[in-house]
């Protein structure tokens, strides 16, 4: 992946053929989509952004300049954020490590440049810190919010693995040098519940800050998992007060794929969350379908859950793939998942304007494997272009290994009419992408297989 | 075979006659080919080369677990448990995880004795053709695919014995 030098007219013409013919090529309408409960008409994504004119000119997404390096990780790394305040050109980037076999260490490395170099990593203070998951703020505030796992509290004293988790939320105002004392997320004064999957929503003001994740607790486990078990459930915390309190966690979700982790987003003022839901049946199982909870009154009351797409995947074990979720300008709101539904496995891509009526998903990428622990990574530039990554696992060798560092990243531009066009030159060896919008254009980040953190900057 | 270990024999077997007419239950009958199936990973303790081919002569069961699944924290013990008592059935525990350490202490934690297999790659979900973890399949002696299915392995599912055990009772270590 290196920077064209070479971007001469006819050579731009012929990217953005071949990207068309790609992009036709991936391109796939769905099944019917979930009707609105209303019986209203989903809107055509065609016209999804009813301010935003298509641009005249062929649209040829490409890489823009080399992959930076960020931080050596460790091979253990997981659940990577990306965070970008494209106003001010800052790009952060946090993720987890064990390096020392012990407690859990994260990180958070930031960019003042766009991404074109990032300085030394910060590590969060304490140790057993967990997913910390970054969101920036109008103002440019970097809201922090992780897990901590206390080793040493075992909600099961037989299960070594039901750490008691304590969530804390913390800012910067500096760029991520540092960070203000954290706040711990109240429960009743106690941590009931192991959380798991923790993600954000946070308002552009930054005063509403939502946190969610699954409880599995293991009284509330079922000894096996069997149609018709007992789902897991999902739980929210929400502040109004900019992060200095938050009211008592609720519970949004009684029917949650744990093991398939969420996205959050800020829907018109109101928290919403993107996750799998479960509901029991299937031949073989459990059917996990996209699905968002939406808040009102700014997170302090929830409406019930809606599926996004009956995909109707049924799984009785884990998908282990999370969402990529993002709203943009025109308050827009774009999803991205993986479900392995025969005959449709793959990556989507889907809008909303009201986190209500979805329109038809769009294929951004058919994959009949599972790309475990990574996210169908989102985000959205300041011109309403959405961004996208796909992950392949990568072919077999012939004696029948596979080799983890085969995995194949891809990123994909979206326009105005909804249609995915492959990034020129972005398809990259690696793992654990994350994916945000500059001001124009995007950033990358991923783990190589030298389990470097790298970002890369994607534009047109 | 002990006196125990005949009637458990016993009691086996009939449970797999009586319970024939439920085998489509039991996951799926392999849709794959009959032929020897290539599949390579490493031991996780000693990080050797290990496949399928090692497993040849008897039936195998397999089957994927991560430490980040939740069904699997449950499955693992349960397994752990059927293995040490029914000595004449080859289990393998394969482990998807990136890292090695992460698996050896959730090893560790579990207490697991039976054979784990390291596959960073996830090539088990590409041969097998299984998507979600926990998932299983059962090898035959010939290394071809004998059942397979996705979730976790239900011990006291009759047809999943019979395969493993060629339809032969399963024997009960004393």
């Amino acid at each position: 992946m290196s920077q064209d030098p070479t971007r001469t007219p006819v050579r731009i013409l012929a990217i953005t053929v071949a990207s068309a013919v790609l992009a036709t090529a991936c391109v796939a309408t769905s099944p019917p989509s979930s009707a609105p409960g209303d019986g209203s008409v989903a809107p055509s994504i065609a016209s999804r952004s009813p301010g935003v004119t298509p641009s005249p000119t062929p649209f040829a997404p490409g890489v823009i300049g080399q992959p930076v390096f960020v931080a050596d990780v460790t091979a253990d790394v997981s659940r990577p954020s990306l965070a970008i305040d494209p106003i001010r050109n800052r790009v952060y980037v946090a993720w987890t490590t064990n390096p020392n076999e012990t407690d859990n260490v994260s990180f958070i490395a930031t960019s003042s440049d766009g991404g074109r170099t990032f300085g030394s990593p910060v590590q969060i203070p304490g140790r057993g810190e967990f997913w910390p998951v970054l969101k920036v703020t109008s103002d440019g505030t970097l809201v922090v919010a992780w897990t901590h796992w206390q080793s040493d509290v075992l909600l099961d004293p037989k299960d070594q693995y039901s750490t008691a988790g304590y969530q804390y939320v913390a800012k910067s105002s500096d760029g991520g040098q540092t960070l203000s004392a954290p706040v711990q997320v109240e429960h009743g004064g106690h941590p009931k519940v192991e959380h798991v999957y923790m993600n954000t929503a946070v308002s552009s003001d930054g005063k509403t800050i939502s946190l969610s994740w699954f409880d599995y607790t293991p009284f509330s486990i079922p000894s096996l998992p069997q149609p018709g078990r007992e789902a897991v459930t999902m739980w929210a915390a929400t502040s109004n007060d900019g992060g200095a309190t938050f009211g008592e966690p609720v519970e949004i979700s009684a029917n949650t794929c744990v093991c398939c982790m969420e996205a959050g987003v800020v829907l018109d003022g109101n928290p919403a969350f993107v996750f799998r839901g479960w509901q029991a049946g299937g031949e073989a199982g459990d059917i996990r379908n996209p699905t968002i909870v939406v808040s009102t009154a700014q997170g302090q009351s929830w409406s019930p859950p809606e599926v996004i797409h009956h995909d109707d995947y049924v799984a009785p074990e884990c998908p282990h793939v999370g969402f990529g979720a993002v709203v943009d300008r025109a308050g827009l709101l774009h999803v991205t998942w993986w479900t392995g539904t025969p005959d449709r496995a793959g990556f989507w891509y889907t809008t909303s304007p009201d986190g209500a009526h979805f329109a038809e998903p769009v294929s951004l990428a058919p994959l009949a494997s599972t790309p475990h622990e990574n996210d169908a990574a989102l985000g959205v530039d300041l011109q309403d272009t959405a961004w996208a990554t796909t992950v392949d696992p990568g072919p077999l060798n012939e004696d029948g290994s596979a080799d983890p560092g085969k995995a194949v990243i891809r990123a994909w531009a979206i326009g105005p009419d909804s249609r995915p066009i492959a990034v020129t030159g972005a398809t990259v060896s690696g793992r654990l992408p994350q994916i945000g919008g500059l001001a124009s254009g995007a950033i990358l980040t991923f783990v190589d297989a030298q389990n470097r953190m790298m970002a890369v900057r994607l534009g047109s | 075979m002990t006196a125990r270990g005949l009637r458990h024999g016993i009691r086996d077997a009939l449970l797999v006659l009586g319970l024939l007419g439920a085998l489509s239950a039991c996951g799926a009958p392999s849709s794959a080919t009959n032929a020897p199936v290539a599949y390579r990973a490493t031991d996780l303790q000693s990080e050797s080369g290990v496949s399928l081919a090692d497993l040849r002569g008897r039936p195998a069961l397999l089957t994927s677990w991560a430490v980040w699944c939740t069904a699997c924290r449950e499955e693992l013990p349960a397994l752990e448990v059927f293995w040490a008592t029914h000595h004449d059935v080859q289990i393998v525990a394969v482990n998807l995880d990136g890292s090695r350490q992460q698996a050896i202490r959730m090893v560790k934690s579990i207490g697991l004795t039976m054979p784990v297999w390291h596959d960073p790659g996830d090539a088990f979900s590409k041969v097998f053709r299984l998507l979600g973890v926990p998932s299983w399949v059962i090898v035959g002696a010939d290394g071809s695919i004998v059942r397979e299915g996705p979730g976790p392995v239900d011990v006291q599912d009759a047809a999943l014995l019979g395969a493993l055990t060629g339809s032969q009772p399963v024997e009960t270590a004393p």
